[in-house]
């Protein structure tokens, strides 16, 4: 019987874990998503995910916050002419059965002003908020590529 | 077999398999050095730079002179910057540590990240953020008269970024990899997007060409 409570507990535990990973509204998820562990002094982090958009519906990301961070802007990396370029972003558009890739040198979540120092296995909290008015909650780990 | 036959074709085998081994050594030479499948814009002949006075992450002056008798690869960036910059400066890890065991001790290669924002880029703050990627990496800023007299020879821009008010302003800066050769003199330019294969075979393939 013990050992039943156990194993039970381990297969919620994996189950916790898992929904964290994906964070989901059943139409739109978050997976993959990562934060770049910084220099200690740094100001600004840059977070990376994949945004999977499972329905027939368009959707669209209409802001990004964060517990942990002073504020969170999302940005584009544009290179014109070999000159990187930050360009801002009011919202994230996710056409139908699509995947859109926030990823290094492209689209980044820029992370002002960590609450504290954040390293490597730290865990930082994301809430994507969409048109419809549903929210994603991602617990997102910091680590260094 | 005749004795005189048997000596005759051990010597030709010998000759022959000395030929090869030539031919296979001087070919190798030649392909490690060929600049022609180099992945990079290679300047012919390499341009020299001017003189300028600014300081590294130590507080110590910083010149031309300390670009001489070594290969450098600069990158330009500022410290606030949360994308471009860290891949890169992760990326030049990684291409000194694919060139680790082709070091060599005469014009040794040395990473060093230029800070176009030294408003907000203290000595602390770059000492901190050079060191964070690899305890060797140099970082540097000044004055921007002088940070200017180095860009402008390297073909590098950098425009500060007006923010709304009470924003982290940003910076537009030029994302190229550069090679310095040790007259200090600018001998190639890598643009992005990086690929820290085809960098750490370009740099090795002109130090073989140069040297």
């Amino acid at each position: 019987m013990n050992k039943a409570v156990y194993i039970l507990g381990i297969f919620a535990g994996i189950l916790v874990n898992s929904t964290a990973q994906a964070a989901d509204t059943g139409q739109v998820s978050v997976e993959d998503a990562w934060i770049r562990e910084a220099p200690p002094t740094a100001m600004v982090l840059a977070g990376y995910m994949s945004i999977r958009n499972k329905s027939d519906q368009a959707h669209t990301v209409t802001k990004v916050a964060s517990p942990d961070f002073a504020a969170v802007e999302i940005h584009g990396t544009v290179m014109a002419a070999g000159v990187a370029r930050m360009v801002h972003k009011e919202r994230l558009e996710l056409p139908p059965r699509s995947t859109l890739r926030l990823e290094p040198g492209g689209l980044h979540l820029m992370l002002m002003q960590p609450n504290k120092p954040l390293l490597s296995g730290d865990d930082v909290t994301l809430e994507l908020e969409l048109d419809d008015g549903s929210r994603i909650v991602a617990t997102v780990p910091v680590r260094r590529p | 077999m005749n004795r005189r036959l048997q000596q005759f074709l051990i010597l030709s085998i010998a000759l022959a398999a000395g030929l090869a081994g030539y031919w296979f050594a001087t070919q190798q030479q030649r392909s490690e050095s060929d600049l022609s499948v180099v992945r990079a814009a290679i300047l012919k002949p390499p341009k020299p730079l001017a003189d300028f006075s600014l300081a590294d992450h130590q507080g110590r002056p910083f010149s031309l002179d300390n670009l001489r008798d070594r290969w450098s690869l600069l990158f330009f960036g500022y410290t606030y910057c949360p994308d471009v910059c860290p891949t890169t400066l992760t990326n030049l890890k990684n291409v000194t540590s694919m060139l680790a065991d082709h070091e060599r001790v005469e014009h040794p290669l040395q990473v060093v990240f230029v800070s176009v924002d030294p408003e907000r880029d203290t000595t602390e703050k770059l000492s901190s953020y050079v060191s964070y990627f690899d305890p060797g990496f140099i970082g540097i800023t000044g004055t921007h008269e002088e940070i200017r007299k180095l860009t402008r020879h390297l073909g590098v821009l950098y425009v500060k970024h007006a923010a709304k008010p009470g924003d982290a302003y940003l910076v537009d800066h030029t994302a190229a990899i550069l090679l310095i050769n040790p007259r200090g003199e600018l001998r190639a330019l890598f643009s992005p997007p990086h690929d820290t294969q085809l960098i750490a075979d370009g740099v090795k393939r002109i130090r073989n060409h140069d040297e």
